[in-house]
């Protein structure tokens, strides 16, 4: 504080002290508390005890309290206790007197003891201890709370009405809930509630603008819980009754002693899936997931995915391990999980329902006591099949499901309407057949229905338009026949029961599981093969050898899956079909199986395994599987895999199927380096009746590794492979795949964080692979020097996926009938219509991503502190095929003209600002350039390329006035162009000024005024546009609780026409007169009313206006 | 709790008491120095990296003794360590009603979940501009009770995710708008319980305000420095009962508006730096938090300004939240955690506990 300031305050006190000194003496013990109002809290400790009774009193803003029926008062402790449910926040007046000097709260009660050396009077009969006398005033604990329930309940109610002249009157609500707290001691409840409705027409039909409307329980009690919502339900005893699922319902789990149990009810809001594909070399993704019957256009429910790449399990994130696209069902994997054309992926997930609205109700349970174990598992999912989605099953319909049984191709209704659609008939040599014709441009609307290949005689083309085509190829030769194929209702249940003892070192195990799977529920045709059955039996011994340490373990299980058993997910591992010499995808799911596993753990570390079984499935094939393992870890840590399997099927050509692995992996874990050499070799040979077939990869690789000492993590490797495929004569090499990876990883510091991951793999062909290369990478840095003001980041992320290859199709239908111009820019009223084609096929894309900011703050004066330049540079470079090296640092000119580039897009943005805390003025200015192309089209190309530079110069000349110039430049070019069509270059160029004087002499007035002039021309142009705009925005207090602002513009056009730099439909320039109103008043402390009111104005249209009025309450 | 004094204190004084203090006022007049000019500010500079000169922390201190409550027990949430969750620039936190954080990172460009106890639960995003996507991720708040929102500052534009991390919109794209609004300069984001969506714009110095489809409604405020007007707009809360609060750096000062943008009240916040953001949370009985990026100093003020804790020596906060039990998160983006601290009576201090 300066002296001034000092002076003031001491006068001001020394008036104050004399003016007091003729005030009247009051009761010093005597006074007010204010308390604030928390959530949850009913008590309130006041800073005095014992009050005297009958001297208390509350109130609040609004009204004064009752003693005994708004609150009570613990006199003797000074406790204030909150009867009712006051709002939090809410402030309590309480008033009252107290003892000056009280006595203390606590009474001790003293023990006599004789001094040393006198003599009891009753020697050796100690005084009976008097029993501390219990003082009424302290027996009862204010802090004990009665019984019930403590709930805290918040949350908002908004109801608004939008009307204006050129829409109808739209009501829209909203209704948001919290409620948290306590239903009994140790019992927490927390639910959420969000209701969203929609506009409500005038024409009184709703519609959903996005599914909103949502409730979230959650209920824990000591022995258990409860959820409601959108909840995982997972169940894991035993093997063949597991779950895995996203439900939306109620799931409930408790325990009590040694029981447990779990139990839900919900509608299921996808179909389970499994899906097993192969990487396409170099391509991260995109992966697309389907339906069971392999159609594609479906949707993922969202967190229900499992994905396994090379049978271990992945994790989501973009620095983890893969994204999803949940609306497209599509998965990309991240550069941590380099994809090659030997990666195995398995994607268990839920496809959002396409048949019937579907149910499920499962319950589990689990007892345990001593050495005795038992468990049960249940569950039952249907389709409601009096609930069809997306379609209307009449009476005939529901007569073909029952006449069909459980077969999909027999389940076919009629598929052809007249009026219109996008099929015409045409005359062929078996008779008449349905061509496309294009979108709404035939005379039929013709479905198709999937039947299987060879069943049909129509074939799927391409897609037009987000909807499949169809051609005719003759009968026998399609995998489609014209008809609507009806959904078959399912209905599955399956139980499970099992237990087990333990003796000693030996521990029994059994399991056994029923099924009931009705593929149409409609027909009870076919339902002799309903019911399955399953079982298991496992025998495990634990203990030591006999004369040492070393741990040994044995276990033999045996299994048996029924053919017509259907478990709820698949039983067996991704791909493990293959470890028996089975071709991938082929079906474990019905087996016999014998098991045995062994294994030593010596003293001196390590573990040794061995692993023994017998496979037979339906079909005849058999096999036999052997393996031995090494494990140990340590200063030298060692693995070592040496497996085989043999196998025979039935009834073929080429009955043998085998597998023959070997792995070694050799580490050495020295304080400051760590080398590791990798070896692996795997042959697989699969049954088949047309001929040899097999695989087979050879794999070498050396890594080098920082140690633990080293605080930074660097890892280095090299790994060469070679891939064989079966052929008559053995195996017959086909390429040579060569992969360094890079990786390096700072210690998290302030000052530097640094990541860089590395991947160049590049394969070579032999025999018929092609010749590739990929590049993956990621690179993190930043860096901080706060004692120079310095600042930088960077992150950087190249990458393959793959892109659709599209077509724009542009059809001139006549002037003013479409909506488009002829290079496809929405005009609402145009020659010509559009449509997007886009093809099944992936082109490999490479991608780079970089983000940098580097930051500089200066200044130490109290003007300048907080100044900064500050220089922010963002690209996106998208390529078909390789990167080139300077793809990641993308120059703007590069994007916008370079033809090799399907997606690109660059962000250059210098920003400045001087003496940020001066009173007088500061000054801000940015520099930018944006320059954005999109090439995915084959044949169209758009490119824009957008400059400004702003100059902003504040000012406040008095406390009372602010003023504000800004000056400003911008330059922006758009070219498009249509392959063999038309083409558009346009160069747009923008000068103006903007004007701002603000006065706010208090705080229940703000008034400003803005003026703004540009200068707009078209490149060829002689003629600018000038406009003007002007007007005033005024800010005032209404009353107590009110508040209006009105804004007002008048806009002055001279010159040549307004012209935008792309054709749309929208009006360019300003309106000629625009004017707002807004009222906000608060009703009462949590309530809000609010109207507000737009008028616009434009030359030859008509004037529009728009309002809205609301109430919003929150409690 | 605020406890008024009974009158009599004031009473007691006498005539001859008031002209003693008379003559004190007038001696302290002519004793006191000036005030210590703005280069012995630089010197405290230069020896730490944060802006607090040794007046301002002996005023602090002494503030700190007096204060009815103390932030502490910190418990780290999240950090910059390798593995999971990982978060290097922390920049924006927001709590749900379950106890969940979420929080933005703006180096690695994506939004973390962690549950209450700090366990990480899953990310969304990663670098780029397609949808899901973010650049330089700033604050993120909670949206309504189902949906959480995150200022995507590199794309110019709002995303909403449900509790799940998963992706329902983009609910605002600033460039949308610069045709009706001009350009726009985010700096802060709130939302209140009914999913009306509040973004501060510091290129203007206004206040948007958006429903909770992302509509644009209307603009509060503007460039001033009387309350109702803003200057150097750096953070922006809302209250339960949707009240705003604004702390302004130019201004040195927090404001508490009603939906209208009417002045509920205002007071001054003791001391900021110069750069960054002055992020505000509020909690349910109208207790705001602010904290000074620049400084690393936090200040808790009551429903009515009154300062009743602070705490100095946080790197870089760049974000705060209350959570439902009343704890308070902070977002240290120059260190690179996230670290929740408990509001706790002060035992040396008089005022009255809640229990």
């Amino acid at each position: 504080m300066r002296r001034g300031e000092v002076g003031a305050a001491a006068v001001l006190l020394a008036l104050s002290l004399a003016r007091g000194a003729g005030a009247a003496v009051q009761d010093p013990g005597c006074g007010r508390f204010e308390i604030v109002v928390r959530a949850a809290t009913p008590l309130y400790r006041l800073p005095h005890a014992f009050l005297r009774p009958g001297s208390d009193s509350a109130w609040v803003r609004s009204r004064p309290w009752r003693r005994g029926t708004d609150y009570v008062l613990d006199a003797t402790r000074g406790v204030f206790r909150v009867l009712g449910d006051p709002v939090p926040g809410d402030t309590i007046h309480v008033a009252a007197c107290w003892l000056i000097d009280p006595p203390p709260l606590e009474l001790q009660l003293n023990r006599y003891r004789p001094a040393p050396g006198v003599a009891a009077e009753s020697a050796g009969v100690a005084p009976a201890e008097a029993a501390a006398p219990v003082r009424p005033v302290t027996r009862h604990d204010p802090s004990t709370a009665p019984a019930g329930a403590q709930l805290a309940l918040s949350g908002n109610k908004t109801i608004a009405v939008d009307f204006g002249s050129n829409q109808d009157a739209f009501l829209r609500q909203s209704l948001d809930l919290a409620v948290s707290g306590t239903l009994a001691p140790g019992v927490e409840l927390t639910g959420v509630l969000s209701d969203r409705n929609t506009p409500l027409t005038a024409s009184g039909t709703t519609q959903d603008l996005q599914a909103l409307d949502r409730v979230l329980i959650e209920l824990k009690a000591p022995q258990g819980g409860a959820s409601l919502g959108d909840v995982p339900l997972e169940l894991t005893q035993g093997e063949f009754a597991r779950l895995d699922r996203r439900l939306q319902g109620v799931r409930g789990e408790w325990s009590i002693g040694s029981f447990q149990a779990t139990a839900a009810a919900a509608t299921a809001p996808g179909e389970y899936h499994r899906l097993q594909l192969f990487g396409i070399e170099g391509q991260q993704g995109p992966y697309l997931l389907t339906d069971r019957d392999g159609g594609l256009g479906v949707s993922v429910v969202a967190g229900s995915e499992v994905v396994t790449v090379d049978g271990e399990r992945m994790t989501r994130g973009e620095s983890a391990d893969y994204s999803i696209d949940y609306e497209r069902a599509r998965i990309t994997f991240t550069n941590r999980r380099p994809i090659t054309s030997a990666t195995r992926i398995t994607v268990e997930y839920q496809y959002t329902l396409n048949r019937y609205r579907r149910s499920l109700v499962a319950a589990g349970s689990r007892w345990q006591q001593g050495a005795l174990s038992a468990f049960f598992q249940g569950m039952s999912e249907g389709d409601d099949r009096g609930r069809p989605l997306d379609t209307v099953l009449d009476p005939s319909d529901k007569e073909r499901l029952r006449a069909a049984g459980d077969s999909a191709v027999r389940a076919i209704g009629a598929g052809v309407a007249g009026g219109g659609g996008d099929y015409d008939t045409v005359r062929v040599a078996q008779g008449l057949a349905f061509a496309y014709a294009g979108p709404d441009s035939g005379q039929f609307t013709v479905q198709f229905a999937r039947v299987g290949a060879g069943e049909g005689e129509y074939a799927d083309s391409t897609i037009v338009a987000g909807r499949s085509v169809y051609r005719f190829v003759g009968a026998g030769n399609g995998a489609y026949r014209v008809g609507r194929s009806l959904p078959l209702p399912e209905a599955h249940q399956l139980l499970a029961v099992g237990g087990g003892v333990r003796l000693g070192v030996a521990a029994l195990e059994l399991e056994g599981a029923a099924s009931r799977l009705d593929h149409n529920t409609f027909s009870s045709l076919d339902d002799r093969d309903d019911l399955g059955g399953a079982g298991r039996a496992t025998l495990r011994l634990e203990g030591k050898l006999p004369g040492s340490r070393a741990a040994v373990s044995s276990v033999l299980q045996a299994r048996l899956i029924g053919d017509r058993f259907a478990p709820f997910v698949a039983l067996e591992r991704p791909f493990a079909e293959e470890d028996w010499g089975l071709a991938p995808g082929t079906s474990l799911d019905h087996q016999r199986r014998v098991d045995w596993t062994g294994s030593l753990r010596p003293a001196g570390g390590g573990e040794l395994a061995a692993r023994a079984g017998r496979l037979s499935i339906p079909g005849g094939f058999t096999s036999v599987r052997r393996e031995l393992e090494w494990s140990r870890d340590g200063l030298f840590s060692t693995h070592a895999l040496v497996s085989r399997s043999e196998g025979t099927g039935r009834g073929l050509r080429f009955a043998d199927g085998g597998r023959e692995r070997a792995r070694l992996d050799l580490r050495l874990r020295l304080p400051w380096i760590e080398p590791a050499l990798l070896a692996e070799s795997d042959q697989r040979r699969f049954p088949s009746d047309t001929g040899r077939v097999g695989e087979r990869f050879r794999e070498a690789g050396l890594e080098l590794a920082s140690g633990r000492a080293v605080p930074w993590r660097l890892v280095a490797g090299h790994t060469v492979r070679r891939d064989s495929r079966a052929a008559p004569g053995g195996f017959l090499d086909r390429g040579l795949a060569r992969t360094t990876r890079v990786s390096l990883e700072g210690p998290a510091e302030r000052r530097l964080t640094l990541g860089l991951s590395y991947q160049h793999r590049e394969v070579e062909p032999l025999a018929d692979l092609s010749r590739s290369r990929s590049d993956l990478g990621n690179l993190s840095m930043r860096v901080e020097d706060p004692s120079r003001g310095l600042g930088g980041q960077m992150h950087l992320e190249v990458t393959a996926e793959g892109e659709n290859r599209r077509v724009r199709k542009l059809t001139r239908v006549g002037a003013g009938l479409g909506a488009y111009d002829s290079l496809g820019n929405y005009l609402g009223h145009g020659d010509y219509d559009l449509a997007l084609v886009v093809s099944p096929e992936l082109d490999r894309v490479e991608r780079a991503a970089l983000s940098t900011l580097m930051t500089w703050r200066f200044g130490s004066s109290e003007a300048w502190r907080g100044s900064r330049i500050e220089f922010d540079f963002e690209s996106d470079a998208r390529r078909r095929g390789k990167l080139r090296l300077g793809d990641p640092v993308v120059p703007p000119g590069a994007v916008f003209t370079d033809p090799g580039l399907t997606r690109g897009s660059v962000l250059q943005r210098l920003e400045v600002e001087l003496a940020p805390g001066s009173r007088a003025s500061n000054l801000r200015a940015r520099a930018e350039r944006r320059v954005t192309a999109d090439r995915t089209f084959e044949n169209f190309s758009q490119a824009l390329d957008d400059r400004s530079l702003t100059l902003t110069w504040r000012t406040r000349p008095l406390g009372v006035l602010s003023t504000a110039l800004e000056g400003r430049s911008r330059r922006q070019i758009a070219a498009q162009t249509v392959l063999q069509g038309a083409a558009l270059r346009r160069a747009l160029g923008e000068s103006g000024v903007r004007g701002e004087v603000v006065y706010t002499p208090h705080s229940r007035l703000r008034a400003a005024a803005e003026i703004d002039a540009s200068w707009d021309r078209l490149e060829g142009q002689i003629e600018a546009t000038r406009t003007v705009r002007l007007g005033p925005d005024v800010g005032v207090q209404v009353g107590s609780g009110g508040h209006l602002e009105v804004s007002a513009r008048r806009a002055f056009v001279g010159g040549a026409a307004p012209l935008g730099l792309l054709p749309t439909a929208d009006p360019i320039g300003p309106p000629r007169w625009e004017a707002s109103t807004h009222l906000d008043h608060r009703v009462r402390e949590s309530a809000t009313l609010g109207l507000s009111f737009t008028v616009t104005d434009r030359p030859g249209r008509r004037t529009q206006s728009t309002g809205r009025a609301e109430l919003r309450a929150y409690f | 709790m605020r406890t008024t004094p009974p009158p009599s204190v004031w009473g007691c004084a006498r005539a001859s008491e008031a002209k003693g203090a008379a003559l004190l006022s007038l001696a302290l007049l002519l004793l006191l120095p000036e005030a210590a000019p703005a280069g012995s500010a630089r010197a405290a500079r230069a020896s730490g990296s944060k802006e607090a000169s040794s007046a301002d922390s002996s005023r602090a201190g002494a503030e700190t003794d007096s204060l009815p409550l103390v932030l502490g027990n910190p418990v780290m949430l999240a950090r910059n360590a390798a593995g999971p969750g990982r978060v290097v620039e922390p920049s924006g936190v927001a709590v749900d009603a379950f106890g969940r954080v979420y929080v933005s990172d703006a180096a690695l460009h994506r939004l973390q979940r962690y549950d209450a106890r700090g366990a990480w639960l899953g990310e969304s995003g990663g670098l780029g501009s397609d949808p899901g996507q973010m650049r330089h991720p700033d604050a993120v708040t909670t949206l309504g009770t189902l949906s959480v929102a995150v200022l995507d500052e590199g794309n110019r534009r709002v995303l909403s995710y449900d509790l799940f991390g998963r992706l329902q919109s983009t609910l605002i794209s600033f460039d949308d708008l610069e045709d009706e609004l001009g350009r726009l300069d985010p700096a802060d984001l709130a939302a209140d319980r009914g999913g009306a969506v509040y973004v501060a714009d510091a290129e203007r110095e206004r206040l948007l305000v958006f429903d909770f489809s992302g509509r644009y409604l209307r603009t509060l405020g503007g460039l001033g420095t009387k309350p109702g007007a803003f200057r150097g707009l750096a953070g922006v809360g809302v209250s339960r009962r949707a009240e705003i609060v604004t702390a302004e750096r130019a201004n040195a000062r927090v404001q508490r508006l009603d939906a209208g943008g009417r002045v509920l009240a205002a007071w001054p916040i003791p001391a900021t730096g110069s750069w960054g953001r002055l992020p505000v949370a509020v909690d349910d009985s109208g207790r705001v938090a602010v904290a000074d990026e620049a400084s690393g100093n936090l200040w808790v003020f009551d429903a009515g300004g009154r300062l009743v804790a602070s705490l100095r020596g946080l790197e870089g906060p760049r974000s705060l939240a209350f959570a439902r039990d009343g704890t308070l998160l902070v977002a240290e983006a120059a260190s690179g955690r996230v670290r929740r601290f408990s509001l706790e009576g002060d035992p040396r201090g008089g005022a009255a506990r809640g229990e």
